[in-house]
């Protein structure tokens, strides 16, 4: 072995014991000897070995960067400061939190802002709520009470103002009517409307012939046909016809007047007049026929 | 009894639903009038002042929306209308300021309420010292409680401008403690 190799050997494996070759070279070599006991000594005294100096670091930082670290107004102060509030918060993480939790175990202002973040912590909240004394809840809502009732007096005022105003238009009829045509175009004319089947329905019901389904559900089968045929039903049977015309007229009449056809609607009312006065000639007849009956009788 | 429920019985217009509003709320928005105002009086007027604000606005709350921000919010513009009449009279450090207001605590003991006083005059001289904006921040998310992105709309300021004012005002409150000596008592 050569000295060279026994240094390394000594240099990679400080506390190692020396294999057959290194004890041979060092009977040998003086030099190597007297380094192999330097060595050996130094790492015996190393559990012995006293700690740093507590202000070794901060010496360190400002020999390296210029600057006193661990005192105020210091650069690693400075960058550990705000993060600080963070670490109180336990909202640092990862690299971060390690490097400001080492700095503030090692740096004693640090340490003392953050256990002071720590005590404000627990202190600010318990300054949000303050008793603002015994009187104050009446006062507010007395304020608030005299808000209510004044704002409900100014709406009345405001309404009896408007209606007001509104009265002493000159068209206002005319404003009414307009307004009430547009509202029932809008309940009933309209494509959108949900009442639009309701005048066709109304017609419907015109065109079935009321007095024909009257004496359809009076009409008895035996005893009460008699009675019927004595009195209303023949009656019945003479106005059917111009009764059922009265009804087609009317439905008419009624269809022209929406589809804005006044004329024709207007033909189809004359028409409804004629079946009135068929009607009333289909009753007269009865009146007279019946008369001699009655002077019989 | 739940916020929303309360709410909507005040917007119908129950007296007795708008008088538990206000006994719950009354002390969190005296408390920030009297950390903005520094007055006692001033802060009562203020704080009553809100809360008429507050029944006026009600009708246009959001249910969406965190209640008790919206307090805080209407308390806090109050707040900053009384100071901005204020400015022609002196300014606040030549006027004697209240050395605290009554806080509210549960401490049972006499021993533990005169230890809290103590702590909480410390901690309110200490904020007698920061600026106004830091103040503001400590007010806001230190005692108020407010949620950073809260206070960033509050404020209209980027989320993180505040984080950071927020960061720097901590740290300047917490020296001002540790010069007074009080944070390892």
């Amino acid at each position: 072995m050569t000295c060279r190799e026994l240094e390394r050997l000594i240099e990679d494996q400080p506390g190692a014991p020396l294999d057959a070759r290194a004890a041979a070279h060092l009977v040998s070599c003086a030099p190597c000897r007297e380094l192999t006991e330097i060595v050996r000594a130094s790492l015996a005294g190393l559990d012995e070995a006293p700690e740093p100096p507590r202000d070794m670091t901060q010496a360190v930082m400002a020999r390296t960067i210029g600057t006193t670290g661990g005192t105020r107004g210091g650069t690693a102060c400075d960058a550990a400061g705000e993060r600080l509030a963070e670490l109180a918060d336990g909202t640092l993480e990862g690299i971060d939190r390690d490097l400001v939790s080492l700095h503030r175990d090692g740096c004693d202002a640090c340490g003392d802002l953050y256990r002071a973040m720590v005590w404000m912590d627990g202190e600010l909240p318990r300054m949000a709520e303050v008793d603002p004394g015994e009187q104050f809840t009446a006062g507010v809502l007395s304020a608030t009470r005299s808000l209510r009732q004044g704002r409900l007096v100014s709406m009345e005022a405001r309404l009896t103002a408007w209606w007001e105003r509104l009265r002493e238009r000159p068209r206002l009829p005319w404003e009414l009517a307009y307004a009430g045509a547009v509202v029932l175009w809008l309940l009933f004319g309209a494509g959108f409307s949900p009442f639009r089947a309701v005048p066709a329905r109304a017609l419907e019901l015109a065109r079935a012939n009321p007095v024909r389904e009257l004496a359809d559900v009076v009409q008895p089968a035996s005893l009460g046909r008699q009675v019927w045929q004595s009195t209303g039903g023949p009656v019945v049977e003479k106005v059917r016809t111009p009764a059922a015309s009265f009804a087609q007229h009317g439905a008419q009449a009624f269809d022209r007047a929406i589809q804005g056809d006044l004329s024709g609607s207007g033909v189809r009312l004359k028409d409804m007049g004629g079946d009135l006065m068929r009607i009333i000639e289909e009753l007269r007849p009865r009146k007279k026929q019946s008369a001699p009956g009655s002077q019989e009788a | 009894m739940e916020i929303a429920q309360l709410l909507q019985r005040c917007r119908r217009g129950d007296q007795l639903a708008w008088e538990a509003l206000v006994r719950q709320y009354q002390a969190r928005v005296y408390g920030l009038a009297w950390h903005y105002l520094r007055n006692q009086e001033e802060a009562r007027d203020a704080a009553q002042e809100a809360f008429v604000r507050i029944y006026t606005k009600l009708a246009s709350f959001k249910e969406s929306e965190a209640f008790l921000p919206w307090v805080l919010r209407l308390t806090r513009n109050v707040c900053i209308d009384h100071l901005r009449r204020a400015k022609a009279r002196p300014p606040a450090s030549d006027v004697p300021l209240d050395d605290g207001p009554e806080l509210s605590d549960t401490r049972p003991t006499p021993e533990g309420l005169a230890m809290t006083a103590s702590r909480q005059r410390m901690l309110h001289r200490a904020l007698e010292r920061l600026s106004a904006p830091y103040r503001e921040m400590i007010l806001l998310k230190e005692i108020q409680g407010l949620p950073l992105e809260e206070i960033a709309s509050m404020l209209d300021l980027p989320l993180g401008t505040v984080k950071s004012r927020s960061n720097r005002a901590r740290l300047e409150l917490a020296r001002a403690v540790t010069r007074m000596g009080g944070s390892a008592s």
